[in-house]
């Protein structure tokens, strides 16, 4: 398994001291246990080739190819 | 730490255990002798839509919100499919994401679309041709353009099931081959599912458990036996390793139609769907089998078993929707079963359904108390026995801002298959083969006890990730992390466990900038 890969090397960002103090703030509680790993998390997501949003994840004849499937397959009736 | 999760869709200890231990599952065998075993308890229902979801959230259907493979919204005219986008609440994989951890996810269903940038393949809750993730991974990983999400049905239609078993092993090989590809990517979570237990157990479970490792259909489970072994040789010395099932599998010799039933009992009544897919859109013709049909019980009875062969030759082979399906007359019906998958009654309440006819507050409690009361008092006929070992109301089983999305009434038998299709008659003696509660779990690696035992429940998996993984546990899942299976001395039994307030940041972040990209702005 690669465990050195160029993903798992950090380097530095510089942001303005008061926003680290807001984003350090609001993280308190939740999941996110650094800025570091919020400021990433926000970056990624708004990086990410996610599919479409706001729209239907299938269209009508996906949607009745997948339940199709799921009753030949006996999951569905 | 990483964490290797191995799912085996369906797979139950009643076929399995004794297979491992005499030596035909060598692999599942060395596991259960390096680590930690037992039952894992699947959701109610134990359906692989809600169970996966369960397992990727940590929570009870009341609160991620999906109990089946489809939903219905308030006019009760279609059923959706359901997707990542109809689950409430951030799943592991987020977590770890948000934290800089990758994921690795082959064929974990209801994940589409994906809601992180871990690498995903899509699962048989997916369209055909769904995408890979990220986009051009599969030009990186050239073997992903041979990857199915789904046996060919043609050789199950024409009841050949050695072909159809040969074909299922063909989609797992693959899924296997581009497994070890992605492995040597990098993650902290690698998820694969094995999905060909389940459907080879839906059609051939009462020969394998006849026949164990001499039947044919053994071959399936033999490969993905070997598949586990490849993963545990590959595992490194900072990696635990988890087997499991989303439920169990066993046969039910009893069957009760429950839409049978209530139209016995005078709360159904019928007519003709009058939703049928449409025909432009699906390029095909649709046809309905009329109603008379139905009433004609002698023809309905001898047509009803060639039905669903028919249904699928006409649709693979001729493009001809054949729709059989008989919709609730809304007017006039105070409860039905939509969905078999949900194990349970609905009241077409005024105030859930838009032709709703049972008006709330006393009205609605007087009808389901009423029902629960005949459902608790029914004995099957031959035997005399009740045919349901657990009547309960929605809000005794589902906790959550969703409960409210679940049957009225919820069942469980340990005798009786629960139908919802008209059959002619209430019930039967057909052996049907289907799901059971209790799935298998398997902890090994170095935070786990070596040959113990410990039975655990689906919605402790999410936990005991974020746990393994040194992350904080969120509040609101309604699972625990499974302590008593760790070893004394591992970093995991001796690391405190940490909790975090809830993880409704993640989810707010995401539909923020989901909103963000739709408006263009970034």
């Amino acid at each position: 398994m690669n465990t050195t890969s160029e993903e798992n090397k950090f380097t530095s960002v510089s942001i303005p001291a008061p926003l680290f103090n807001k984003i350090k703030d609001r993280i308190a509680g939740t999941g996110f246990t650094s800025v570091s790993s919020y400021v990433a998390y926000i970056l990624r997501e708004v990086l990410a080739e996610t599919p479409e949003t706001g729209t239907e994840p299938f269209d009508k004849e996906d949607e009745e190819r997948v339940k199709d499937r799921l009753r030949s397959l006996g999951y569905l009736d | 730490m990483k964490v290797i999760v191995i799912g085996l869709d369906g797979a139950t200890w009643d076929l399995l255990e004794p297979w491992a231990v005499t030596g035909n599952l060598p692999s599942i065998q060395a596991l259960m002798q390096k680590g930690t075993h037992g039952k894992l308890k699947s959701v109610i229902p134990p359906v692989t839509a809600p169970a996966w979801v369960s397992f990727a959230t940590g929570k009870n259907p009341g609160k991620h919100g999906c109990f089946d493979f489809v939903y219905q919204d308030t006019s009760l005219i279609d059923d959706k499919l359901v997707s990542s986008r109809s689950i409430n609440g951030t799943t592991v994989y987020e977590l770890l994401e948000s934290q800089g951890k990758r994921c690795v996810l082959i064929n974990l269903p209801v994940a589409y679309p994906p809601r992180t940038s871990s690498v995903f393949t899509p699962a048989v809750t997916e369209p055909p041709g769904a995408p890979v993730y990220p986009a051009g991974l599969s030009d990186e990983v050239p073997r992903l353009k041979e990857y199915r999400i789904f046996p060919d049905k043609t050789a199950l239609v024409q009841q050949d099931l050695k072909s159809y078993a040969e074909d299922i092993r063909d989609v797992e090989r693959i899924r296997f081959e581009c497994a070890k590809e992605l492995l040597a990517r990098d993650w902290s979570m690698f998820f694969v599912l094995f999905s060909g237990t389940d459907w080879i157990q839906h059609d051939c479970f009462s020969q394998l458990a006849k026949d164990g490792a001499a039947s044919p259909f053994f071959s399936v489970f033999k490969d993905i036996d070997e598949y586990v072994g490849w993963f545990l040789e590959k595992a490194a010395d900072d990696t635990d390793v988890l087997l499991m099932s989303d439920h169990g599998f066993r046969e039910y010799t009893r069957t009760i139609y429950l839409n049978e039933w209530l139209k016995s009992q005078g709360y159904l009544a019928y007519r003709l769907n009058d939703s049928t897919p449409d025909s432009s859109k699906a390029g095909g013709r649709v046809f309905n089998i009329p109603l008379w049909l139905y009433e004609r019980r002698w023809l309905f009875t001898w047509a009803r078993p060639l039905y669903g062969r028919l249904r699928a030759l006409l649709s693979a082979k001729a493009n001809i929707q054949m729709d059989l399906k008989y919709r609730p007359d809304l007017a006039k019906s105070k409860a039905f079963c939509f969905s078999e998958n949900t194990r349970g009654v609905f009241i077409n309440a005024e105030d859930r359904f838009d032709r709703g006819i049972v008006a709330s507050g006393d009205a609605y409690e007087a009808l389901r108390a009423e029902i629960i009361g005949k459902l608790q008092a029914l004995a099957d006929p031959q035997t005399g026995k009740p045919v349901f070992s657990h009547v309960a109301r929605r809000e005794e089983v589902y906790s959550g801002e969703d409960a409210g999305k679940a049957p009225d009434i919820i069942l469980q038998s340990d005798t009786h298959m629960i139908l919802s299709y008209l059959s002619g008659n209430i019930f039967s003696s057909e052996p049907v083969a289907w799901h059971s509660d209790h799935g298998i779990f398997i902890g090994s690696g170095p935070d786990f006890k070596e040959a113990a035992e410990l039975d655990a429940g689906i919605i402790d998996l999410a936990p005991t990730i974020l746990h393994l993984l040194d992350l904080p546990v969120p509040k609101d899942m309604d699972g625990k992390v499974l302590s008593g299976a760790f070893n004394e001395g591992s970093e995991a039994a001796a690391r405190p466990i940490r909790y975090s307030e809830n993880d409704a940041e993640t989810s707010r972040l995401r539909s923020r900038i989901h909103d963000l990209k739709r408006l263009g702005k970034i």
